[in-house]
C-alpha cells in the first residue's frame, strides 16, 4: 500500500513545470480537434498553462512506471470488468401464470437477480426495456445491487410489440466488449445472436382477440389455445351485469360473437374461468361517440335530396354547418359547396378526373350526359378536378370549396350513380375533418391522425407530450403501447382543457397464444476481452523498473535540450 | 447582413426536394407510417362487423373464402425542420454567420415555395423557434452566443416523419452519429449543411500559440507541421463518422466554405440533392 505515495511524485513534476509564459493567441472554433492536452475553461484561470514539454512527459512516464512497478502485484491477476446489458420483455404476455405459481416475469426477476449475483463486484450491467422507442431502465453501466434494485421497477404492461428496436439499441450499449441477454417467455428472430433467459411455458389458453364497439352493436372474436375450453362472457357496465353467457371455445377456431348493445356509458368485458394469462380475458372499452356532418342547404333540389341521403349527415343552420351549400355564409373551417352552372354544351364525356383527389374517389360519371361546364380557358387549371374535353365540369376553389358546374335542370347528372356518390365522398371527407374521433377504442400499434377542435394550439397526450397541429389543424398521434386509458387535452390561449379520453385495447391474438413459449437458458457468447488474464509474472515488475530508469534518462536529456541555448 | 436579392433569387430558380412519396397529394397530404386512408396499401387485417365493405379485399375472398380487409396508409402534410447552431462557434468569422443565415433562409424560402410546414429551430445557449414572419429580420439581428449548440440543449419538440436539416459547422466533440442519432431520431430524412471557413478547413503552421476555444477552454501548442498533419487526419476522421451518420438518410454532409459563399453552397446542396432547379 505505500507504494501509492509514490503518486504523490505527480504533482511535485506539474508544480516543478508550472511555468508562466505568454505566447500569441489564436482563437478556434474547434479546440479539442487540436487534441486534448492541457484543455481547461477560460472562466476562473488565472494562471498560465503548464507547456507541453517532452521533459515533462518523461518525467511523469518514470512516476508512473515506478509506480507500476511498486503497487501491489495482485492487481494484475484481476480479469477485466464485464459489461451486461440486459433487455427486459414489456410485453403483457408475460404476466402469464406458471406451474409453480409465479408470472413468468416474477419468475424471470428472481433469476435474473441470482445471475447479478454471480457477477464479479466491478462488472457493470445496463437494464433495457422493450418498446417503442426503447428505453434504459437502469443505467448505463451500474453496479449489480444498483441494477437489482432497478428489477423491481421492470412493468409488463405494453401492448405487443418488436422487440429489435431495444436489442439493436442493447447491441449498441454493449459495444464490441459487452454482452447482451434478452429475458422474456419465448424466442425471437431478433435475439438470434444473443443470450436468452427464457422462462415462459406452454399452457392451454383462451382469452379475447378483439373488440369492437359500433353504436347499438358489440363485437368480439374469442381464441382458445391448447385444447377446448368452457368459458363466462360477461358484458359489465356501472349498474352491474348487462350480458352475461357461456361459450365453448375450440383451438384453432375463433368464435365470432355479436351482441346488441345501447348502453351509452363504459363497459367492461370479462372473459371468466381460470387462465394462466388474464390479461386478455378483460377488456374496458369506451361508448361510441358518432360525430355527424351539420349541412345547410336553403334551396329544394337534387342537392339537397343526395345530402338528406347522407348516413352521418344532418341538416343544422348556417352558423352552425359544417358544410354549407351556396353562396351564404359560413362558420369559420366550414366547407362550401357552390353550383355555378355555365354555358359549354352538354358533354357525354370521356371525363377526365383529377387522380388520386379524395373528393373523387370511387366516382365514375361513365354514361352521364353532363350539362352547364365552363371552358377551361375561363378557370384556373389547377383548381380543376373534373373535365371533358376542354370544358371544366368540377372544381376545388380555396377553402375546401367544391364548385359544380352544371345544369341539374338539363342533363342527367342529378339521375346519374355519379351525382350521390359526388356528395358521399365530400360528406365521408367532411366527416374526417372533424375533430375528435367516433371509435375511442384503439388497438394496439395503431397511428391515429386527430384533427383538433377550433382554437386548440397543441394537444397534451397524458399530461405530459405535446403535439402542436398542422396547417390542417390534425396531429399524427404516435403509437401507444401502454395498454388502457389515455388523457388528451388541448391548449387553448395557453391554458390546458381536458378534451378526450381514449383507451388503448392490450388485445392481440400474439398475446393470450403461449404455445410458442419456451423455459430455458441460452448464455449470451462471450465477448473477446472478457477472459481473465494470466497471472503475474515477475518479468513485469523488472520492465516496469527499467522502463522508469530508461524514462528518467531521457527526461534529463530532455530537459537540457529544453534549457540550451 | 444576409444578401437578401441573391437569396430571393435562388429561391426563384430552386426546388427543395422532397421524398415523392412525402409529397402532396390533392389537398396536402402526405404518406405517413400508419394505417389510415389514402392510395397506399399499408396491410391486410381480418374483417370485423361493421368495417367498410369498400376495403374488402374481394380477391383474397374469391380465392381463400376469408374476410380479410385492406388497410391504406395514413396521409399526413409534409413538414420540414431547419435547425441552426448558433453556437458562438458560428460567430468566429461574420462570414460564417452570414452564410449559414442565407442557407438557412433559402431553405426556409423553397419549404415554403414547396408548400410543406417548416420549421425553424436556433440553437444558441437555448432552443428559440423562428416563425417565418419577420424571419429576415430575426437572422439580420442574430448574434451568435453560448457554447451549448445542438450537442448539450437537450432536443427542442420535433415532428415524427419530417425532413431535418441541421445548418452549422458539425465541429461537435460527440462527433456525427451520435448528433444525428439524437436530433436524427424518427426524422423522415436527416441531413447537414456544414459551413467552415477556409482556416478551419486547412489550418496553416504558425509556431507556438495559445489556441483559445471561442466557446471556451484553451491550450498551449506548437503549431507546427506535425500538429496541422495531426488537425487534419482528425477532422478527416470526425467529417467519416459524420458521413456515415448521415448516409443513407437523406442528402447526406453538404460542406460549404465562406469562401465560396452562398453561390457554393447551393453548389453543394444541388450536388447532394437536396435542392434542384
Amino acid at each position: 500500500m505505500s507504494a501509492w505515495w509514490a503518486l504523490l511524485a505527480i504533482p511535485a513534476i506539474l508544480a516543478i513545470h508550472w511555468f508562466r509564459r505568454a505566447l500569441p493567441r489564436r482563437t478556434v472554433s474547434a479546440l479539442w480537434l487540436w487534441g486534448e492536452r492541457h484543455a481547461a475553461p477560460v472562466s476562473g484561470r488565472r494562471r498560465e498553462r503548464l507547456i507541453d514539454r517532452t521533459s515533462l512527459r518523461w518525467e511523469l512516464l518514470a512516476a508512473l512506471a515506478l509506480l507500476l512497478a511498486l503497487v501491489d502485484p495482485r492487481w494484475f491477476d484481476r480479469p477485466p470488468a464485464r459489461h451486461l446489458v440486459v433487455v427486459l420483455d414489456t410485453r403483457l404476455s408475460l404476466l402469464a401464470r406458471r406451474q409453480d405459481g409465479l408470472t413468468v416475469a416474477e419468475r424471470l426477476t428472481q433469476d435474473l437477480t441470482t445471475h447479478f449475483a454471480t457477477l464479479a463486484p466491478d462488472d457493470r450491467v445496463t437494464v433495457i426495456t422493450t418498446g417503442t422507442p426503447p428505453r434504459v431502465l437502469v443505467g448505463p453501466a451500474v453496479p449489480r445491487d444498483q441494477a437489482t434494485l432497478g428489477l423491481t421497477t421492470w412493468k409488463t404492461d405494453q401492448t405487443w410489440h418488436d422487440l429489435a428496436p431495444a436489442l439493436d439499441l442493447a447491441r449498441e450499449v454493449a459495444g464490441p466488449t459487452g454482452s447482451v441477454l434478452l429475458a422474456s417467455d419465448r424466442p425471437d428472430p431478433a435475439a438470434a445472436h444473443v443470450g436468452t433467459l427464457l422462462r415462459g411455458e406452454v399452457r392451454p389458453t383462451a382469452g379475447l382477440i378483439a373488440a369492437r364497439w359500433r353504436p347499438g352493436d358489440l363485437h368480439l372474436r374469442l381464441a382458445a389455445w391448447g385444447q377446448p375450453q368452457r368459458r363466462e362472457l360477461r358484458v359489465t357496465g356501472p349498474a352491474g351485469d348487462l350480458v352475461r353467457r357461456t361459450v365453448d371455445l375450440v383451438p384453432g377456431h375463433p368464435l365470432d360473437v355479436n351482441l346488441p348493445l345501447t348502453t351509452t356509458t363504459p363497459i367492461d368485458i370479462h372473459l371468466d374461468g381460470p387462465d394462466p394469462q388474464s390479461a386478455d380475458d378483460h377488456v374496458h372499452l369506451l361508448p361510441p361517440q358518432p360525430r355527424q356532418v351539420r349541412w345547410w342547404c336553403p334551396e329544394p333540389g337534387p342537392l339537397r335530396r343526395a345530402l338528406e341521403a347522407q348516413d352521418g349527415a344532418r341538416p343544422a343552420p348556417p352558423a352552425e354547418a359544417d358544410l354549407v351549400v351556396g353562396p351564404g355564409p359560413r362558420a369559420t373551417g366550414a366547407w362550401r359547396i357552390t353550383v355555378e352552372p355555365g354555358d359549354a354544351p352538354p358533354t357525354p364525356g370521356p371525363f377526365l378526373a383529377r387522380s388520386g383527389h379524395p373528393w373523387l374517389e370511387g366516382i365514375d360519371a361513365t354514361g352521364c350526359r353532363w350539362a352547364g361546364g365552363v371552358p377551361l380557358e375561363h378557370v384556373p387549371v389547377e383548381e380543376v378536378l373534373l373535365a371533358a374535353g376542354t370544358t371544366a365540369l368540377l372544381r376545388e376553389a380555396p377553402d375546401h370549396h367544391l364548385i359544380i358546374h352544371a345544369d341539374l335542370t338539363k342533363g342527367t347528372l342529378a339521375e346519374h350513380p355519379a351525382w350521390p356518390a359526388l356528395l358521399a365522398q365530400v360528406v365521408a371527407n367532411r366527416h374526417a375533418h372533424l375533430p375528435g374521433r367516433d371509435d375511442r377504442n384503439l388497438d394496439p400499434g395503431t397511428v391515429v391522425r386527430l384533427v383538433l377542435p377550433p382554437g386548440a394550439e397543441a394537444l397534451v397526450v397524458d399530461d405530459g407530450g405535446i403535439l402542436v397541429p398542422g396547417a390542417d389543424h390534425a396531429v399524427l398521434l404516435p403509437v401507444l403501447e401502454r395498454a388502457g386509458l389515455h388523457t388528451l387535452g388541448i391548449r387553448r390561449n395557453g391554458l390546458p382543457e381536458p378534451w378526450l379520453t381514449i383507451s388503448v385495447s392490450p388485445l392481440d391474438a400474439r398475446l393470450g397464444d403461449l404455445t410458442p413459449c419456451l423455459s430455458g437458458d441460452h448464455p449470451a457468447p462471450a465477448a473477446p476481452g472478457s477472459t481473465a488474464t494470466a497471472g503475474r509474472h515477475p518479468l513485469l515488475v523488472l520492465l516496469a523498473a527499467g522502463l522508469a530508469g530508461l524514462a528518467l534518462v531521457a527526461s534529463w536529456r530532455a530537459q537540457r535540450r529544453e534549457d540550451g541555448p | 447582413m444576409i444578401d437578401r436579392g441573391a437569396v430571393q433569387a435562388w429561391a426563384g430558380r430552386l426546388k427543395l426536394a422532397v421524398d415523392a412519396r412525402r409529397r402532396r397529394l390533392g389537398n396536402g397530404t402526405r404518406l405517413g407510417g400508419g394505417p389510415g386512408a389514402s392510395l397506399e396499401f399499408h396491410d391486410h387485417r381480418p374483417y370485423l362487423p361493421g368495417d367498410d365493405l369498400r376495403h374488402l379485399d374481394w380477391g383474397v375472398l374469391a380465392r381463400t373464402d376469408q374476410l380479410l380487409l385492406r388497410r391504406y396508409r395514413i396521409e399526413t402534410a409534409p413538414r420540414v425542420e431547419v435547425l441552426l447552431d448558433a453556437s458562438s462557434s458560428l460567430g468566429i468569422d461574420p462570414r460564417k454567420n452570414t452564410l449559414a443565415c442565407e442557407c438557412l433562409l433559402l431553405l426556409a424560402l423553397l419549404a415554403r415555395g414547396d408548400g410543406a410546414r417548416c420549421a425553424i429551430w436556433v440553437a444558441t445557449d437555448r432552443w428559440q423557434r423562428y416563425e417565418p414572419q419577420g424571419l429576415e429580420a430575426r437572422l439580420d439581428t442574430l448574434t451568435p452566443t453560448g457554447a451549448a449548440g445542438f450537442e448539450a440543449l437537450p432536443g427542442p419538440a420535433l415532428m415524427p416523419g419530417a425532413q431535418r436539416i441541421l445548418i452549422g459547422d458539425g465541429l461537435n466533440p460527440g462527433g456525427g452519429p451520435a448528433l444525428v442519432a439524437r436530433l436524427g431520431r424518427e426524422a423522415g430524412q436527416v441531413s447537414l449543411v456544414q459551413i467552415l471557413t477556409p482556416e478551419e478547413q486547412d489550418p496553416a503552421a504558425c509556431g507556438p500559440v495559445i489556441l483559445a476555444d471561442v466557446e471556451g477552454g484553451e491550450q498551449e501548442v506548437v503549431r507546427d507541421r506535425t500538429l496541422v498533419t495531426a488537425y487534419r487526419e482528425r477532422l478527416a476522421r470526425h467529417l467519416a463518422g459524420w458521413d456515415q451518420a448521415l448516409g443513407g438518410r437523406g442528402a447526406g454532409m453538404m460542406r460549404c466554405s465562406t469562401a465560396e459563399g452562398l453561390e457554393g453552397a447551393v453548389a453543394a446542396m444541388a450536388t447532394a440533392g437536396l435542392v434542384h432547379p
